[in-house]
């Protein structure tokens, strides 16, 4: 009786085991799995999107000539709420962005953000001056 | 509790739930992979393009020419608005430099942007088989606009041409009632404004001269400079005001256009390469 009694418990123990087994396993996979190719493929496609439209409006070009980013601002804060995005100007040769405009509730840029550059030309005095658009993107947490 | 049957059964059961559900988280992170895989991919041609149109609408910004065209149920319709006196034009060889060095390695990308054609002196603007536009901005500036084909020529002409200067005085070409181009020219300055309309005979050269006190502004329609059903507008250095125009060449036939410069971009990133013709702004009616 007492040896049968161990058998059904050591039986019983092992197919619980394997049960758990497989959904660890399961889970495993599962967890693996990340929505951040659907986010990046969004941001990307938003960001390139973003770029060109401000360009074409000639909303990126009046920055960077009157050193002014209320054009870029008022875009940015027309975005949805858990959109956000911040545009740096750099001018040719700089590593300090020459105007910075960003959403009002997404002052700081997570590491994992998608960036887009977008480079664009202005006349001054008859000489072309360049500028990078540089645009991060992330879904707010 | 249990009968031996019912436990099997049950036993069977759950393993069998289990199995499935394995199975099931195993296919759907397969196929999540599969999906970032092609994300990236994705990724990557379409960054290549972006990059490629950012350097196509530099390089078309710089030589300034708008273009739409149109066809309606008997003509084929070129319309283009454009400038003299563009000081970016001359400069494509900085936009060059620019996007091929700067641009290309903080994109981590290989840029080449081929302007040869267009920083000569001499933009050239193609109209698949059917018109040729070229913009010589080296002094005196010059547009040519004309036909490549014989059996397709432009019957009608619309011209628009405004200026800040003050005209002295015009010497207009002679119209021809027998003529068979439809021309309809409409000229403004700060102080005088043309309007004139009829037909000439376009085996000859028609001139029409617009004189300023530092110089002229001609239109030549017609035949002339071993060029055939071709319009030139040409401006002398000394007419040093920016004098836009824009034109309107009506075609009888229904064709859909292809226009495009004599210049590409091309694009490297990662294994995607994008080339694509360099295409003039948009003309919006």
């Amino acid at each position: 009786m007492n040896s049968k009694a161990f058998v059904i418990s050591f039986d019983a123990v092992l197919a619980l085991l394997v049960v758990f087994a497989f959904l660890v396993a399961s889970f495993s996979l599962i967890s693996r799995v990340s929505d951040s190719g659907f986010n990046e493929s969004f941001l990307q496609a938003f960001s390139f999107d973003s770029l060109k439209v401000l360009e074409a409006s000639g909303k990126l070009q009046q920055a960077a000539l009157e050193n002014d980013s209320s054009g870029i601002d008022s875009f940015l804060n027309s975005l949805p709420y858990y959109y956000c995005a911040r545009i740096d100007f750099f001018e040719q040769g700089s590593s300090v962005p020459s105007i910075i405009a960003s959403k009002p509730n997404c002052r700081n840029v997570p590491s994992n953000s998608f960036l887009a550059r977008r480079f664009f030309a202005v006349s001054i005095n008859s000489e072309p001056v360049f500028y990078t658009a540089e645009l991060k993107s992330w879904i707010a947490g | 509790m249990f009968s031996a049957e019912k436990g099997f059964v049950l036993t069977i059961s759950v393993l069998m739930i289990v199995l499935f559900a394995f199975l099931f988280s195993q296919a759907f992170s397969q196929s999540s992979f599969r999906q970032d895989a092609v994300f990236s991919q994705a990724s990557s041609l379409e960054k290549s393009a972006f990059l490629a149109d950012n350097v196509s609408f530099e390089a078309a910004g710089f030589l300034g020419t708008r273009v739409f065209s149109e066809s309606d149920s008997s003509n084929s319709i070129i319309h283009i608005s454009d400038s003299f006196s563009r000081p970016l034009r001359s400069k494509l060889a900085e936009l060059k430099d620019f996007a091929e060095n700067d641009f290309a390695k903080a994109n981590n990308a290989s840029v080449s942007l081929d302007v040869s054609g267009l920083s000569d002196g001499t933009a050239e603007l193609y109209f698949e088989n059917l018109a040729e536009y070229d913009f010589s901005y080296e002094e005196p500036e010059r547009v040519d606009f004309y036909s490549i084909q014989p059996s397709a020529e432009f019957s009608r002409i619309d011209l628009n041409i405004q200026s800040a200067g003050a005209l002295s005085d015009v010497n207009a070409w002679q119209w021809n009632p027998e003529g068979d181009l439809e021309l309809n020219l409409y000229y403004k300055d700060s102080a005088v404004t043309v309007k004139t309309s009829g037909r000439l005979d376009s085996s000859v050269e028609n001139l029409y001269v617009f004189n300023y006190a530092a110089g002229s502004l001609r239109v030549s329609v017609g035949s002339f400079g071993g060029k055939e059903n071709a319009l030139r507008i040409e401006k002398d250095s000394g007419v040093d005001d920016l004098i836009p125009f824009s034109l309107s060449a009506f075609y009888p036939l229904q064709e859909s256009l292809e226009y495009y410069y004599n210049g590409e971009a091309s694009v490297e990133q990662l294994s995607s390469q994008k080339t694509s013709r360099l295409v003039p702004l948009a003309l919006e009616k």
